[in-house]
């Protein structure tokens, strides 16, 4: 995996699932944290002390809130296109029908469409590839990360949206 | 983002990598070239994939065919094969659609984070759900106190999952929702027919008159669809004539040869007066009378002597000389005629004894049975029940779980639970006959001031639960809510809510749905439950072809996100509480279930998944059944092939239990009633009034059928109405106001009105009124309680053929809690400026152009807070129709 790919992975499992002590590790490793601090200094305290069940529950409703139910900020590419709502979905259902695309545990539960499925099969790709994939895939993708900088009230989250504008 | 750069992606990616991060196991292939081979959203029929499977949209359940591609259902026809819809589907199976894909649909399991009501949620694995589901129910159990478990569903197609989970659990609290719906029409069925007849099945394809009090199969029917298409094509094919009693000008009233408005209440005096006009005429079928009837014409002539057509004028408005006409066109067409009635006649405080007298007039034609008439046809279960005769059983195939113990004193009976309820309530079940104390659970389940609304089966008194449980009549632990929408839907629903918010008498509340509603908003848990086209389900109802079939739901697609199927969820659950419960869940998965379930047809299950629907179609049509010799297996050992045969007009006995009636000498099954005979007359009410201290003047006790006028209806005032309800034919109650396509049609419930009622009030169409409803007068919940219980406003729209004594509303819309479309009322939920604007279905975006944001009339005003609970006496059928109000013009 090169850092590209594991910049990708971190916000498709920072948009696929809630933060739990293992996300949490990986966001605290201190050279990681540095980074992350210096994009999103609002998340600073959060990447620097010690997690609560409080702590984990305020993220969760915030996941909950932006992304499942009633979502406020509707993590698939349906959401984002005025005619075409069914091509990603169905382009990417054609993949796992076909056995051309297998998804880790976590993310096997997401809609076909869901940005974080996307930014995974993204981690798989390189060059032209790579370039093609996101033009036809997620071009939604800065209507939704200035939505999700609008939307959230969680610094995790501020820091999630921030991370996607680089992408 | 400035400051962040490509140096900076890489950095932190090489933190990462350098932390630790372990890589996903993504693999994927042909990411590129699968845009080529992907048909791309539009239907092709090339490529899509053809699954019958059966609707879920209303109580029709019509076999449909689900087009599916890439994954996603895109289309549903009508299945021919179905003998009961005959390929036909309604608008509503399409919202099957929008119901699957709904952008706000729950699809993982949430727990409540902050208070109750509050809207925080966090999503949870089922592991944890499971585990926290379990070990609040385990202790109920172990602690012999599984009653505290009570488990109330709206709609449950699951035939028998989830009464085989609240068996093994121990609890008697499987309650549902039919008094809400129809139980003072089911009643009157059960008793003149037997348990088996809760619903009848005219066949309308053979019929030349058709009298209806107050049902609308046109449009909203439990049976509709498959009544509708037959009855039109009985009229313009064979000439058949369709009349109607209704209040408003409904689809079928609409579309009827002849429509008589009627005032509410008095659909049983119009059919009083067609009894008295067809003995007088001497149109009765005096044989089939005599031969089936337990009642005899002298007494029935007794009874009717009074309601003369001019006496029926009087009270209903319709003209003497035309209840005069019906009457006797009707005993002409006889038998091929029969009555139908539903909701309009019946949701009233004397809507049991109307439907009685409706029932009447096909006994004395001698419709029953007959090619075009009052038919009575299987209904369900395949258990080898009355008229299953010869039909492969088809039955939960789990280890049967033992019913839970009836609540009483003595051996036998749960004493501990019994011993909790109020000393008034034990005295009153403690001087039941013993065929009432066998069958008490509690008074959620068996509310004892309602002993009918349990003696023939379990049909409840849902409205009275919250009531009830707020005075303590029993105590709940946790209390799981299946697709229910009591705090919407119910009377008084703003007294559900309450009670849902009340931590103290409900401590833990798991809602089981497939979307966030009025009802999952209150819960601690909620379960997502896969929708209807994502899963298994047996399906068996009553054909008005006359040949019973049975159809398989299978799931044309995954469940979507995490959710999961009833019988998964009490299989993981049964296996969590152990104890033995787990011993009664043994399926590996849903498919094997079902297969087992189905094992008895003499068609694979590869084969009945392919066709979706089985039926012999050489097997005989049920028309009179009551005259169908009793087999040689089936006399075997009876009291007719042993010991004295019994005489004519006997009872052949069996193993303890009546099996027929000697008539000419042979045994035959008659009706699955007690007698064996259709009970015109019951002493059956009388009974139940005495136990329950209602007088016997009331006229619900009457053991012949009557007429008794509703009591607050007795000299209204004539700045009085009634405001009643209804339903629309693209609408199932509240469940579908966030289905789309459904709500684009019908989004708001003016009130209806005459425009003469209009002018007598000084309002023009489109201005607003506020209707202010009283308390009932009758014997019931909270009756005659001074001033208004209450209100609510809303737009006026104009309808001639209304009667002009009559305001009416639908109650399908106005929801506060229930996604964008099902809210679109209120400005903040609106898509143009709302907290909701962006969903994953852009054409709700940008087509709701009915919210009010948009300059539109929005999404409806909610009722049901403003309607009182109103159980009928001894049945508990919710008296919909009955309310008095006062209905005044809102100033500008």
């Amino acid at each position: 995996m090169n850092p590209e790919s594991a910049v990708l992975q971190l916000a498709a499992t920072l948009l696929a699932r809630e933060v739990n002590p293992e996300l949490l590790a990986t966001l605290q490793e201190p050279s990681t944290a540095a980074v992350l601090k210096q994009l999103e200094p609002r998340c600073a305290e959060l990447l620097e002390k010690e997690w609560d069940k409080s702590d984990f529950d305020d993220a969760a409703v915030e996941f909950c809130r932006l992304f499942i139910l009633d979502p406020k900020v509707p993590a698939r590419a349906a959401a984002y296109f005025e005619e075409k709502e069914l091509e990603i979905a169905g382009r990417i259902q054609f993949m796992l029908d076909n056995g051309f695309l297998e998804l880790p545990k976590g993310f096997q539960s997401l809609s076909p469409d869901h940005i974080a499925i996307l930014l995974l099969v993204l981690t798989s790709l390189a060059g032209e590839d790579a370039v093609q994939f996101k033009k036809d895939n997620l071009s939604w993708l800065p209507e939704f990360s200035s939505k999700l900088a609008e939307k959230s009230e969680h610094p995790i989250y501020q820091l999630a949206a921030k991370l996607i504008v680089t992408l | 983002m400035s400051d962040f750069n490509r140096r900076s992606i890489l950095k932190l990616g090489s933190a990462l990598l350098a932390g630790g991060l372990s890589p996903l196991a993504v693999r994927a292939e042909n990411a590129n070239t699968s845009r080529a081979v992907s048909s791309l959203g539009r239907l092709d029929y090339t490529k899509a994939k053809a699954t019958p499977t059966i609707c879920f949209a209303c109580t029709n359940h019509c076999g449909v065919i689900g087009w599916v591609q890439d994954g996603i259902v895109r289309k549903l026809e009508g299945n021919p094969l179905d003998p009961n819809s005959e390929g036909n589907i309604c608008s509503k199976a399409q919202g099957m659609i929008s119901y699957t894909y709904y952008p706000e649909r729950i699809l993982y399991p949430l727990r409540r984070v902050g208070k109750r009501g509050e809207g925080k949620w966090k999503r949870i694995s089922w592991e944890e759900a499971y585990d926290e589901l379990a070990a609040k129910l385990k202790p109920l159990r172990e602690n012999g106190v599984p009653e505290e478990f009570v488990f109330h569903y709206g709609r449950d197609k699951t035939k028998g999952v989830t009464k085989h989970f609240t068996n093994a659990f121990g609890t008697p609290h499987r309650l549902n929702r039919r008094s809400i719906c129809s139980s003072n029409r089911r009643a009157p069925l059960m008793s003149f027919y037997g348990r088996e007849f809760e619903w009848e099945t005219q066949d309308l394809a053979n019929t030349k008159y058709v009298v209806n009090f107050g049902g609308n199969p046109y449009e909203a029917y439990q049976g509709g669809l498959f009544m509708a298409h037959r009855l039109q094509n009985a009229r313009v094919e064979k000439g058949a004539k369709l009349v109607t009693f209704e209040v408003r000008p409904s689809a079928t009233a609409s579309k009827s040869d002849e429509f008589h408005t009627v005032m509410p209440g008095t659909d049983g005096a119009v059919a009083g007066a067609m009894i008295h006009t067809i003995l007088k005429e001497g149109l009765q079928d005096e044989t089939f009378w005599k031969r089936w009837s337990n009642y005899s014409l002298d007494d029935l002539r007794k009874q009717v002597a009074d309601y003369t057509p001019e006496w029926a004028e009087k009270l209903s408005g319709v003209p003497a000389a035309d209840i005069k006409r019906i009457a006797i066109e009707f005993a002409q067409a006889a038998p091929a005629c029969c009555s139908m009635s539903n909701r309009g006649s019946a949701k009233h405080y004397n809507g049991m004894q109307a439907d009685r007298l409706i029932r009447t007039l096909d006994v004395l034609v001698g419709s029953v049975g007959k090619p075009g008439g009052y038919c009575l046809s299987s209904l369900r279960g395949w258990s080898g029940k009355y008229g299953q005769e010869g039909l492969p059983k088809l039955s939960f195939p789990e280890p049967k779980a033992p019913t839970p113990q009836p609540w009483g004193i003595g051996e036998g009976f749960n004493e501990v639970a019994f011993k909790k309820l109020p000393q008034e309530v034990q005295d009153r079940v403690n001087a039941f006959p013993d065929k009432w104390r066998k069958k008490y659970y509690g008074e959620l389940a068996t509310p004892s001031e309602y002993p009918l609304s349990w003696h023939w089966y379990s049909m409840r008194v849902g409205q009275l639960v919250y009531p009830y449980i707020l005075e303590g009549r029993q105590k709940v632990s946790v209390y799981m809510s299946f697709t229910l929408g009591a705090s919407f839907g119910y009377p008084e629903a703003n007294v559900v809510r309450d009670v849902l918010k009340n931590e103290e008498v409900i401590p833990f509340h798991v809602a089981i749905d497939i979307g966030y509603g009025e009802q999952t908003a209150l819960a601690d848990m909620i379960l997502p439950e896969a929708a209807s086209l994502e899963r298994f389900d047996h399906h068996s109802t009553n054909n008005y072809g006359l040949i019973p079939y049975t159809g398989l739901r299978q799931p044309l697609v995954k469940p979507q996100g995490e959710s999961k199927t009833m019988p998964e969820m009490f299989r993981e659950l049964a296996r969590r509480i152990g104890g033995g419960m787990e011993k009664h869940f043994t399926y590996d998965d849903d498919e094997t279930l079902y297969k087992d379930w189905y094992q008895n047809l003499p068609i694979s299950w590869e084969e009945l998944k392919r066709r979706g629907i089985w039926q012999d179609k050489t097997r005989e049509k049920d028309y009179e059944l009551y005259e169908r010799p009793l087999t040689e297996s089936e006399l075997a050992e009876s009291n007719w092939l042993q010991g004295e045969k019994p005489a004519e007009g006997g009872l052949v006995e069996k193993d303890g239990k009546v099996i027929g009636i000697i008539k000419d000498g042979k045994p035959v099954r008659g009706f699955p009633t007690p007698n064996r005979l259709i009970n015109v007359y019951d002493p059956i009410f009388p009974e139940a009034a005495k136990a329950v201290g209602l007088p016997l003047t009331d006229g619900n006790a009457s053991p012949a059928p009557v007429f008794h006028e509703v009591p607050e209806h007795v000299n209204l005032g004539d700045d009085r109405y009634i405001f009643s309800t209804f339903k629309w034919n693209v609408h199932t109650q509240g469940r579908s106001g966030h289905w789309k396509y459904a709500a684009e049609i019908i989004h708001t419930n003016p009130v209806f009105m005459h425009p003469e009622t209009g002018a007598k009030l000084g309002v023009k169409e489109g201005e607003s009124v506020e209707i202010s409803v009283f308390r009932p007068k009758g014997h019931t919940y909270r009756s005659g309680e001074d001033g208004v219980m209450g209100s609510f406003k809303n737009h006026v729209r104009f309808l001639k053929g209304m009667h002009p004594r009559v305001v009416m509303c639908s109650h399908h819309v106005g929801h506060f809690e229930h996604g964008i479309v099902g809210e679109s009322s209120t400005k903040e939920t609106s898509p143009a400026e709302g907290k909701s604007k962006d969903l994953a279905d852009r054409d709700i975006n940008k087509n709701l152009w009915w919210s009010k944001a948009r300059g539109g009339i929005g999404g409806g005003v909610h009722i049901n807070d403003a309607l009182p609970i109103n159980p009928a006496p001894l049945i508990g059928g919710q008296n919909w129709y009955d309310n008095v109000c006062k209905v005044e013009k809102i100033s500008e």
